[in-house]
């Protein structure tokens, strides 16, 4: 079944600010979350020395990734998890996305303080009541 | 009931008194939370707490 999705906000305000930009107009982008900075150096060596790897990894995350993942939790937000109850994933937006896809219906309350595509979220589950 | 803060791109996030009385009425009326607080560590005042605690 097809849903009519809305067209992004955050896309839109990158067209827009390129636009801007290409008419010479000084523009201080706030839309998209890309990082005007490189990678750390040792994130960026540690990337091409696991270029190699083409075997297909835990669709969980790695165990170790994982372990790490509670030792984080544990010194930054005083949590004990267990590394069994961590899910990997490539951002916060495939995980709520999943979550939401686990309920056949359900009423969303999203405050107002609240990332531009959040409501995209909810039209592509289509949980909103 | 989504909860994201610290807000991107302004910073803007709840209080801990904001974060008990959210937790309270999501436990009274039996609400499931879930935090998205991936920009936790860009707190700059570092008062960022976890809505799990």
């Amino acid at each position: 079944m097809y849903r009519q999705v809305e067209e992004s906000q955050t896309f839109l305000i990158n067209t827009q600010s390129k636009n801007l930009t290409a008419q010479n107009k000084k523009v201080i982008k706030f839309g998209f979350g890309q990082s005007p900075f490189l990678p750390p150096k040792s994130v960026m060596i540690a990337l091409e020395s696991a270029v190699h790897h083409k075997e297909y990894s835990s669709v969980q995350g790695d165990l170790e990734l994982r372990e790490n993942m509670v030792q984080f939790h544990k010194a930054h937000n005083g949590l004990q998890v267990a590394p069994e109850n961590i899910l990997i994933a490539p951002g916060s937006k495939i995980l709520i996305y999943n979550i939401l896809m686990s309920f056949k219906k359900a009423d969303v309350f999203i405050p107002l303080q609240h990332g531009s595509r959040m409501h995209l979220r909810q039209n592509l589950q289509g949980t909103i009541s | 009931m989504i909860l994201n803060y610290p807000g991107n791109p302004d910073g803007l996030t709840y209080t801990e008194d904001e974060l008990k009385d959210i937790a309270q009425a999501a436990k009274a009326l039996n609400i499931l939370v879930i935090a998205d607080e991936i920009y936790g560590l860009l707190d700059h005042s570092h008062t960022h707490l976890s809505f799990a605690n």
